[in-house]
């Protein structure tokens, strides 16, 4: 934004260099975008929706609904509840209830280095809870960070190192878009839709782009920050040697404000770990109170090792910014506060806000929502550059020669487009159906759910491939508009979580997200009925009848013609 | 986050009225490039300068229960999705801007005046 200024003094001439810089920043910020653009809107709206990844954890599982809050002595009732049912446990990490997620959430094994259980417990009784089998909301959250497509975790190093390139070309994109679309500050509030074609497109790519930027390069500094060890380890392996390669353990030790080599002192041996006794846990839970002034425990891990047992409560991490939550360690048997660890190094708790600006452990309800909201609008900044580019080329080929016909290349894209923009929406929708409707005593559940996500994405994309045109963004909308109405419909005659009771007892958390789904589902309703609304276009005349009356699914009865496209008219 | 978002919107609001744009869609009979209508733009713009750092720094000296780190993150949400309530008023609704912007102001004032008397 510059200030009014009177005409005459405004104008300047124009520096050659500048304009070469320029056009070099818009062929990167082009090319680096169409390429993993699809990819990067895949991981904007699954980080988007892990915002409210305790909401979807608790909403794929019905069985949780109407829990009690937690009385005092819940830790005490669980941990003997967990004896109860695994008398050999030798470590667990539990997590107690809290407002958003009121079950205690216990992860629990028997023998070192083994894959841990898990075990939820009621909030007062401590008794044992079942819940059908699902991976919930940590899809969401683990596809948008390692790329998971199976419910155990499948190549989880090449995922996460696909979405570190991702997450570079991302911030490669911001960086060079502040300076291709250079009119972004002088047209900061300027969005007109009514103009139609390319002019709106850029409009609204420049205005999704400039309002939020402060989130988008913070959420994509910081992506790149949380796996620098990953990324770049040299500088790790340079101060942290270690007999075996690198010490890599006293590096995340120190990170977390441990003392180097604390994690593996007191391990001792790997070969067997003795049975936990029973702990008295209020104590220290009381000392912890006092310490914090008030502040939540989030979670307790208890662990028998080579000096008997090891107990360690961690600050809940929703009070405050920085991440991770301070720690609190006590000699099981005593109940001797042995160390506080918090890191104190200004570069570490950079690091942590950092970290924990990302994560939004800290936000409130309203903030959660204003984060969901600007995860929405990433989103939508990444598709309409997206479809930018296509409207763009079909314009420029449509000024030249009125009938051209549609290069592979562009038709691929907009076919992309469809399948995996669109059709995303389509499959996550597909997902929450199948948590309700697949069967609850079904093999492999969770995995039959994931393979609903991908074989709808899959078919919406196959959809895009034949259709790559105006009709094609219609049907996959529209389908993603039926399934998220239909979703609180087939909630209520599945579960008793539905509208009927959660709306009268208040219960925001759960009528939440079916109210969030029929928004949802008007919205896309809505799109779907703008795009089937015939628009007369000079080159598409003759595209026929067909065009405004087919219906979603039918077969309408006209042939590709150039000019009917997504690219031109979307 | 209220008087956050108050402040900056009406922040925005003067900011957006100060270009030739949406002050020729604000008051449609205006000419933005005569005296008059520049020396009321100039007057805008730093109008909305002057209030973005004052909500700044309200929510940097007065951050109350919280930090002044939190207090800073939550007036960046605020100065975001006021920039887009902005924008949407600025497309959807050009002429009624200015009024918005002073309702906004004058809530802005009020909460403040309140959150300072109240304990």
């Amino acid at each position: 934004m510059t200030p009014p200024q009177t005409k005459t003094g405004a104008k300047t001439t124009r520096q050659p260099e500048q304009e070469g810089f320029r056009q070099a920043m818009s062929w990167l910020h082009t090319w680096s975008g169409l390429i993993l653009g699809w990819l990067l809107f895949a991981i904007f709206v699954t980080g988007t929706l892990s915002f409210f990844k305790n909401e979807f954890n608790m909403w794929m599982r019905p069985e949780l609904h109407g829990l009690p809050p937690p009385d005092s002595d819940v830790a005490q009732r669980a941990q003997a509840a967990l004896h109860r049912h695994a008398p050999g446990v030798s470590n667990f990490i539990m997590r107690l209830p809290d407002e958003r997620t009121p079950v205690v959430n216990v992860l629990w094994r028997d023998k070192p280095n083994s894959r841990f259980e898990a075990l939820l417990l009621h909030p007062q009784t401590g008794a044992t809870l079942q819940a059908r089998e699902t991976a919930g909301g940590e899809f969401f959250y683990r596809f948008h960070f390692e790329l998971r497509t199976a419910h155990k975790g499948r190549w989880t190093i090449q995922g996460r190192w696909v979405v570190g390139v991702a997450t570079l070309m991302m911030f490669i994109a911001l960086l060079t878009g502040v300076v291709t679309h250079r009119r972004i500050f002088k047209d900061f509030f300027t969005f007109r839709p009514r103009k139609g074609g390319q002019r709106a497109w850029l409009d609204a790519h420049n205005v999704s782009g400039v309002l939020v930027l402060p989130f988008y390069l913070m959420i994509t500094f910081s992506g790149l920050m949380i796996f620098h060890a990953m990324y770049m380890p040299a500088g790790i392996a340079a101060v942290y040697p270690g007999a075996k390669g690198t010490d890599t353990q006293s590096y995340f030790s120190e990170l977390q404000g441990d003392a180097p080599g604390a994690r593996s002192a007191r391990r001792g041996s790997n070969a067997q770990a003795e049975p936990l006794p029973m702990l008295d846990l209020a104590p220290m839970l009381s000392q912890a109170g006092q310490l914090w002034r008030g502040g939540r425990v989030g979670s307790i891990t208890v662990r028998s090792d080579s000096q008997g047992p090891l107990v360690e409560i961690t600050r809940h991490d929703g009070d405050r910014l920085q991440y991770g939550p301070a720690r609190l360690r006590f000699d099981g048997r005593t109940g001797q506060l042995q160390t506080q660890v918090d890191p104190q190094s200004p570069a570490i708790k950079t690091y942590g806000v950092l970290y924990g600006l990302h994560l939004a452990r800290f936000a409130d309800i309203g903030m959660r929502w204003a984060l969901f909201g600007f995860g929405v609008m990433g989103s939508l900044m990444i598709a309409s550059g997206l479809i930018l580019w296509s409207v763009k080329r079909r314009a420029q080929a449509l000024r030249k020669t009125p009938a051209a016909p549609l290069p592979f290349g562009e038709r691929l894209v907009a076919s992309f487009n469809i399948g995996l923009m669109g059709g995303l929406p389509l499959a996550i929708a597909a997902y929450l159906l199948a948590n309700r409707l697949l069967p609850l005593e079904m093999p492999g559940r969770p995995d039959a759910e994931l393979s609903c996500f991908f074989g709808t994405w899959a078919l919406a994309l196959l959809l895009g491939l034949i259709r790559p045109m105006r009709q094609g963004w219609a049907l996959v909308l529209g389908m993603a508009a039926t399934a998220y109405l239909l979703l609180p419909w087939v909630n209520a005659l599945t579960t008793s979580t539905h509208l009927g009771i959660s709306l009268p007892a208040k219960d925001w958390s759960w009528a939440g997200m079916d109210l969030s789904f029929a928004a949802m589902g008007l919205m896309l309703a809505a799109l779907t009925r703008h795009l089937l609304r015939a628009r007369p276009q000079p080159a598409a005349r003759h595209a026929g009848p067909a065009k405004g009356a087919a219906a979603p699914g039918r077969k309408p009865g006209t042939q590709l013609i150039s000019g009917d496209n997504a690219a031109q008219e979307a | 986050m209220l008087l956050d978002f108050l402040l900056c919107f009406a922040a925005w609001t003067a900011l957006a009225l100060a270009m030739e744009r949406h002050h020729e869609d604000a008051w449609p009979g205006v000419e933005s490039d005569a005296p008059a209508a520049v020396l009321r733009r100039q007057r805008l713009f730093q109008a909305g300068w002057i209030l973005l750092a004052l909500s700044l720094g309200i929510a940097l000296g007065f951050a109350g229960a919280t930090t002044a780190a939190m207090s800073a993150t939550v007036w960046t949400a605020a100065l975001c999705l006021a920039a887009l309530a902005a924008t949407s008023m600025a497309t959807w609704q050009a002429q009624r801007l200015p009024v918005l912007g002073l309702m906004a102001l004058t809530l802005g004032i009020l909460v403040f005046t309140f959150d300072c008397l109240g304990p």
